[in-house]
């Protein structure tokens, strides 16, 4: 088959055209995103290496991330370089407890081996000295700038403190010259102050809660405590503390047969327990005897004897609080004596919810309904 | 040897919950139903569920006491169960070793290998209730090409 | 409707301690009736017990429950019974059935749930209970902090801990155990503390030793640390039912105390101090000789508990600083005035 030429010639101009390269003048517009993105390098690495001696604060080892970690007396940086908490020979070590970590540390001496043995006590170094002269002064007088701000309230409130102790020891030396004069005229001076600081030490334990033969004993066993202490600091002999201490328990054996606290904290003549009991029970039968039915109103007088049969030094707090909820009720249950009519005058209304029916009553209660 | 499947214990008084599947609708669901959902989507998972019941201390003992009771029981109830599965097992391999004994043949056959041996269709598992159809009517064994 | 639900064994105290019943007559009526004849005692305010409503069908059930409990408690019973009449001396196997026995007694669990605090430890089941409350909890902690604060290793290797310990001081009224590792002012721990050790095997008359050291002495010669003691008492006798340590016991046993109480000063610029309490149970009574400390600077504690055979069962700690009060508690002690340390190490 033959082409006629036209055509071949035609083919092979275009052929030419499309082999040889034409160059057009261009500029690159897009650059590669990974171009001119080097940064100098950062200088990490081990700036200590084994065995070199360092001071505290020295740079162990600079690094991305914690391919080290801190080992012994050795700290770590936000950007995780590694230094020196103590003076000492760096050791790159591993530890048996973390088998994927290496350990950087500080050995406190040249030949010892890190870790150290895990059930002996860690090697450590005290690093400060003592100071004397002026320099102790300055640093002995020191204190923080919150501390001294704070010095002249401090004093101020152990001063209230010391007072109210002072005016409370005042009250029990006059209470006690008062109210026990057999006891006073039979005590010095000096006694009276040990018997009031006596009274003060088991007003304390009371009010933290603690029986009253506790705080008794806690009292006597702290005074031989600080007879103890003073025999310590060479102050009183041997024989001298035996015959204080005992003279002392004596003294608080003395002391406490005659007073005792009352159940608001006021001194009283001493009772022991069976005494105690059986005013307990005494009283009891009289309060019965007085408001025999709790349902029904009482006067104003049956009500004040009342309250002071309750007050009395037989009852607790706690029993105080029952036997007046239980006597003295401030509104009496509602029974035909206690309720009166709309139409009555002096009446009270009271608006109440009944909660069967669940709607709210009112009920006309007579004056009588009420602790006078 | 006897093996307890713990996973597999069927326990009688665990009503199993039958999923139900339904025709599905394009349409997506009714307006009243899809508020509820996008009501109960806003609220955390914690206020979803049921509150926890505030026992006095007598009645949280008394409840305690009655869980304990129940865990008791039911350890009772799955020890017999496992007991009887475990005599069963044991007898099975009594007939089968004793098989073996008597005629080495026959238990060669009874434990040969079937290839392409299926569980029939027509066996149902045995289950607590009665299945949604109770017979497919119009069932017919596949013919077997001849 | 409201009779007792227990006919067996729980409400038969002949063979069986008191303490394993509800104390308040109220309470137990409520605990062993189906329903709650009194309303929900536990509850306080009217208010709430006007509220209040059963679970729905729970008087029916509970009936059924405690049977079944009671039973099975019963079999147990019977079990202990057979291994006494054989003789048997496992006093542990015994215990163990014991505890199985009353574990789900409601009364025992009401006990342990809300009174935790006047359980009668000489009972198994409640130390059971006693136990797991304190390892939930108390146990972790103090090995934490015992941990954390490197005081195991640098006073004694390691430690499993057997006992609970609680310590208080006498500072003042408040009646609350420190925290394990807490700091503590000098005014605090001026006066020797008070110690509770519960333990939760039965013990009746076991040997104590404790030791309260302080490893944290400065030694300036050797530019590092040595540990002193400040307080040792040996031969402390405990039991389940007297597990305290208080000013009445010291005051009429003098003959615990090894090395009088030294309360902690610490010096200016020294930072925290660590106060370690160990307590050790031992075999029987400490040997004079071994048990004697000569000097209470530099003491070997490890020495000491190897040469006394004791065995670690529990510690507590607190750390001390310097404060405003130190000299005051060195002059009471007839100390010398503390020294004053650089503040920068060096």
């Amino acid at each position: 088959m033959l082409l006629p030429d036209s055509i071949t010639t035609t083919k092979n101009s275009l052929v030419s055209f499309i082999k040889c390269q034409i160059r057009f003048a261009h500029k690159k517009v897009v650059s590669s995103k990974t171009h001119m993105q080097d940064s100098p390098g950062k200088r990490l690495g081990a700036k200590k290496y084994e065995n070199h001696q360092v001071k505290i604060g020295q740079i162990l080892y600079r690094q991305r991330g914690t391919k080290w970690y801190p080992g012994i007396n050795v700290g770590i940086g936000k950007d995780h370089t590694l230094f020196a908490l103590q003076p000492g020979f760096v050791k790159y070590y591993l530890d048996p407890f973390h088998p994927k970590r290496k350990f950087i540390g500080i050995a406190l001496n040249k030949d010892d081996k890190l870790p150290y043995p895990h059930f002996e006590p860690t090697k450590r170094r005290l690093g400060r000295d003592v100071l004397d002269g002026k320099k102790a002064e300055f640093e002995a007088n020191y204190l923080p700038r919150n501390v001294q701000i704070l010095q002249p309230k401090i004093n101020e409130e152990l001063n209230k403190r010391i007072e109210k102790r002072n005016g409370k020891l005042l009250k029990f030396k006059d209470e006690i010259k008062k109210n026990f004069p057999n006891l006073s005229s039979s005590l010095t001076e000096e006694q009276l102050d040990l018997a009031a600081n006596r009274l003060l030490s088991i007003d304390g334990y009371l009010r933290g809660g603690k029986s009253i033969d506790d705080a008794r004993f806690s009292t006597t066993y702290y005074y031989i405590y600080d007879l103890k202490l003073s025999n310590k600091r060479n102050e009183i002999s041997i024989d001298e503390l035996n015959t204080k201490s005992s003279n002392y328990k004596e003294f608080a054996s003395k002391i406490d047969s005659e007073i005792m606290f009352a159940p608001d904290f006021s001194l009283t003549k001493n009772l022991t327990f069976d005494e105690l009991s059986s005013l307990k029970t005494k009283s009891f039968a009289e309060l019965e005897k007085l408001i025999p039915d709790i349902t029904k109103p009482i006067n104003k007088k049956t009500k004040e004897h009342a309250l002071s049969i309750i007050n009395s030094v037989a009852f607790s707090l706690k029993e105080q609080i029952k036997l007046k909820r239980r006597f003295l009720k401030p509104t009496l249950p509602e029974t035909n004596e206690t309720i009166g009519n709309a139409k009555d005058k002096k009446v009270i209304a009271i608006q109440k919810m009944n909660i069967e029916t669940r709607q709210v009553e009112t009920i006309y209660r007579t004056k009588n309904a009420f602790l006078p | 040897m006897y093996t307890s499947r713990a996973a597999i214990r069927v326990v009688s008084h665990v009503k199993p919950t039958q999923q139900v599947r339904y025709k599905r609708d394009k349409t997506g669901l009714n307006p009243q139903l899809e508020r509820i959902v996008s009501q109960l989507s806003v609220m955390s998972a914690g206020r979803k569920q049921p509150r926890l019941l505030k026992l006095c201390n007598e009645d949280y003992v008394k409840h305690k006491t009655v869980m304990k009771a129940w865990s008791h029981y039911r350890k009772a109830k799955i020890q017999e169960n496992e007991k009887l599965l475990q005599k069963q097992y044991e007898s099975m391999k009594e007939a089968v070793s004793e098989l073996q004994n008597l005629s080495p043949e026959l238990f060669e056959i009874a434990n040969e290998h079937q290839y392409g041996k299926r569980f029939p269709l027509e066996l149902r598992v045995p289950t607590e209730y009665p299945p949604r159809q109770i017979w497919f009517y119009d069932y017919f064994p596949k013919q077997e090409a001849k | 409707m409201s009779s007792s639900v227990s006919r067996g064994i729980w409400s038969n105290f002949t063979n069986r301690s008191k303490s394993l019943a509800i104390k308040s007559a109220k309470l137990q009526k409520a605990v062993l009736s189906p329903d709650l004849p009194n309303g929900p005692v536990s509850l306080k305010a009217l208010s709430s017990k006007r509220k209040y409503y059963s679970p729905i069908d729970l008087d029916k059930i509970y009936p059924l429950a405690y049977e079944i409990l009671e039973k099975k408690s019963e079999k147990i019973y019977s079990k202990i019974e057979d291994l006494k009449k054989k003789g048997s001396e496992n006093v542990e196997e015994i215990n163990d059935l014991l505890v199985e026995a009353e574990i789900n007694n409601p009364e025992v669990v009401y006990n342990s749930l809300y009174a935790a605090n006047t359980i009668d430890l000489t009972q198994p089941v409640y130390r059971h209970y006693a136990k797991k409350q304190w390892e939930s909890y108390n146990k972790m902690i103090t090995m934490q902090r015992l941990e954390t604060l490197s005081i195991i290793p640098d006073t004694l290797p390691t430690l499993e801990p057997e006992v609970d310990v609680h310590m208080k001081f006498p500072h003042n009224n408040v009646d609350t155990w420190v925290e394990p590792g807490s700091i503590l002012s000098s005014n605090v721990t001026s006066k020797p503390p008070i110690f509770k050790i519960t333990e939760f095997k039965e013990s009746k008359n076991d040997l104590y030793t404790i030791l309260i050291v302080n490893p944290d002495t400065p030694d300036v010669e050797n530019n590092s640390y040595t540990t002193t003691l400040h307080w040792a008492l040996k031969d402390v006798e405990l039991s389940n039912n007297d597990s305290i340590i208080d000013i009445q016991k010291l005051d009429s046993n003098p003959q615990y105390s090894i090395v009088d109480y030294l309360p902690p000063t610490p010096e200016k610029n020294l930072g925290k101090q660590r106060f370690a309490v160990w307590i050790f149970r031992q075999d029987g009574k400490l040997n004079e000789e071994t048990s004697k400390v000569e000097n209470i600077n530099n003491f070997q504690i490890r020495e000491f508990v190897e040469n006394n055979k004791l065995q670690a069962v529990g510690a507590h700690a607190w750390r001390s600083v310097w404060d405003l009060n130190v000299e005051n508690v060195r002059k009471e002690y007839g100390l010398p005035a503390g020294r004053i340390f650089s503040r920068d190490s060096f």
